[in-house]
């Protein structure tokens, strides 16, 4: 009888977490009530955050992680798993998310960055992480620290779903260009991508990423949600998208059906009829506008002021 | 099976971990040299000649708002009644046993306390801090199948940090305990169990 006592942390543990994810749409919420309407929508798991992307983009300065308070009331509202975001590289917000129980956190990039040249020492934790990548060489590296989720970086906070895209091409893209070399080129190929030579061969050999992989990042619609799964990803995250749309409740429940029935185009038809206004770049574009507006006003009304 | 019968199981594919159900079934047949059909259900004519159905492991909210809204799980509860001499098999795996439960109990992370933060007892980089004051509460959640007469926990050990590996010793009464809470009967098998926010059968009603 060895291994009697029971243990924690495990990888096992981390990215078994990480798999009961898989065919479920993780939504952003701000507080209790969104919470509740995404765990009742079916979302498989939420995002706890103070602002959601789209406001974090228009209101700029620091975003940092959430306030303790503010996690813990969305903690009690729902059963769901709750994940919250760290900045790159400030593990000492890891390590209070890790102390307050979430059961994930991302390590994002929608937040300030806290570190030039390193990410969180991941594989220190007990708690599992999620990064965002862009590349092979990215999500391969957050791997090798310790990440045991991959998301694609995308464009968060747009409503725009091109950078997602971008992205899981991208890694798609650059495991078959791997699968073709033969062993002292993808030694190489290791080396360029900056990656453990034995996890870009996991990784061929798997022919997929060797832990969960999800597309982020500008995903609004129930056909964005088909998009991304038709290309490989095994789930979705859903910020802005949700809460900055005209009817949350209803979207949400949309992009639930359609992150199941992906493959189903006469459902997904069903599910977005009539789904009112999506989550759109508008108070991006009315915000950059009238900084445009205003800064041409003081260009023209400066010179006056002053003759 | 006997008779060259084709073993047909459907699996419930909405969420979770049902490609590794799959694989896993699979897996079993091969090594039993025997012929099983494994079939993805999504819908209520998925159901249609299955031998067995698995309800896999994932997030038991998210497979029971669908069930409910696409018609399965009243297809699955009549599937189930027509069953002759208990011929059709259902298996549940972590929230697919929540799915079968005839009572279901939330346990609820958090009362909007911080966390203890007693002096020495900090936490080294990385390292779990342990305890917390969070308190549990039991919420009645609405059952699903209703299949199995027992009361069931979601979340009954915690959240992800109280999640565990440990091997899982079945004695010869039939009882399955777990590393910690190992007895002096006598272990028939054991394997190594994985509990992932796993729920817990509080009583048989």
């Amino acid at each position: 009888m060895t291994g009697a006592k029971n243990v924690t942390g495990t990888f096992t543990l981390k990215s078994g977490f990480a798999q009961m994810t898989k065919g479920g749409v993780i939504m952003d919420v701000t507080n209790a009530e969104q919470a509740r309407i995404a765990e009742e929508a079916g979302a498989c798991a939420v995002m706890a955050l103070d602002r959601i992307p789209a406001d974090i983009r228009t209101d700029g300065g620091i975003a940092r992680m959430a306030d303790p308070k503010r996690i813990k009331d969305i903690m009690a509202a729902v059963s769901v798993p709750v994940m919250a975001k760290a900045r790159i590289g400030h593990f000492a917000e890891a390590q209070i998310l890790q102390a307050l129980g979430v059961d994930m956190i991302d390590e994002s990039e929608v937040l300030s960055p806290a570190d030039p040249e390193f990410h969180i020492d991941k594989s220190r934790f007990t708690v599992p992480f999620v990064c965002g990548a862009r590349d092979l060489g990215e999500a391969l590296r957050r791997i090798a620290e310790g990440a045991t989720m991959i998301r694609t970086k995308g464009e968060a906070g747009t409503g725009d779903v091109l950078e997602a895209v971008r992205h899981a091409r991208c890694i798609r893209r650059q495991i078959d260009d791997a699968a073709a070399l033969d062993e002292k080129e993808r030694r190489a190929y290791a080396d360029e991508l900056r990656v453990p030579y034995a996890l870009l061969n996991d990784t061929v050999a798997q022919g997929r990423l060797p832990v969960v992989n999800f597309a982020a990042g500008g995903i609004a619609t129930p056909a964005d949600v088909s998009l991304m799964m038709q290309l490989g990803v095994d789930g979705v995250f859903v910020g802005s998208g949700i809460f900055k749309s005209s009817e949350p409740a209803r979207r949400a429940a949309a992009v639930v059906e359609a992150v199941t029935h992906y493959t189903d185009a006469s459902l997904l038809a069903r599910v977005s009829y009539d789904l009112g206004q999506p989550m759109t770049a508008g108070r991006l574009l009315d915000f950059a506008g009238k900084k445009a507006w205003l800064n041409a006003a003081f260009g023209i009304l400066l010179p006056i002021w002053h003759y | 099976m006997s008779g060259g019968v084709i073993v047909r199981v459907g699996i419930l594919a909405v969420q979770g971990d049902f490609a590794e159900h799959e694989e896993s079934f699979r897996a079993a047949a091969r090594a039993e040299n025997s012929e099983v059909a494994v079939v993805r259900v999504r819908l209520p004519a998925d159901l249609t000649g299955l031998h067995g159905l698995v309800l896999p492991g994932g997030e038991s909210t998210v497979m029971a708002r669908f069930m409910r809204s696409h018609g399965l799980a009243q297809s699955v509860r009549d599937w189930m009644r027509a069953s002759v001499d208990h011929r059709r098999q259902i298996w549940g795996t972590c929230a697919g046993l929540i799915l079968l439960a005839d009572k279901v109990i939330d346990k609820r992370l958090g009362t909007g306390h911080v966390p203890d933060t007693e002096p020495g007892q900090g936490s080294r980089h990385g390292i779990e801090t342990g305890q917390t004051n969070d308190t549990y509460r039991d919420v009645d959640a609405p059952q699903l199948l209703g299949c199995l007469s027992i009361s069931v926990v979601r979340n009954s050990y915690g959240g992800q940090r109280d999640s565990f590996e440990s091997d899982v010793f079945i004695s010869s009464n039939g009882n399955a305990l777990h590393g910690d809470n190992k007895q002096t009967k006598v272990v028939v098998t054991s394997c190594r169990g994985i509990f992932i926010r796993a729920p817990g059968i509080k009583s048989f009603n």
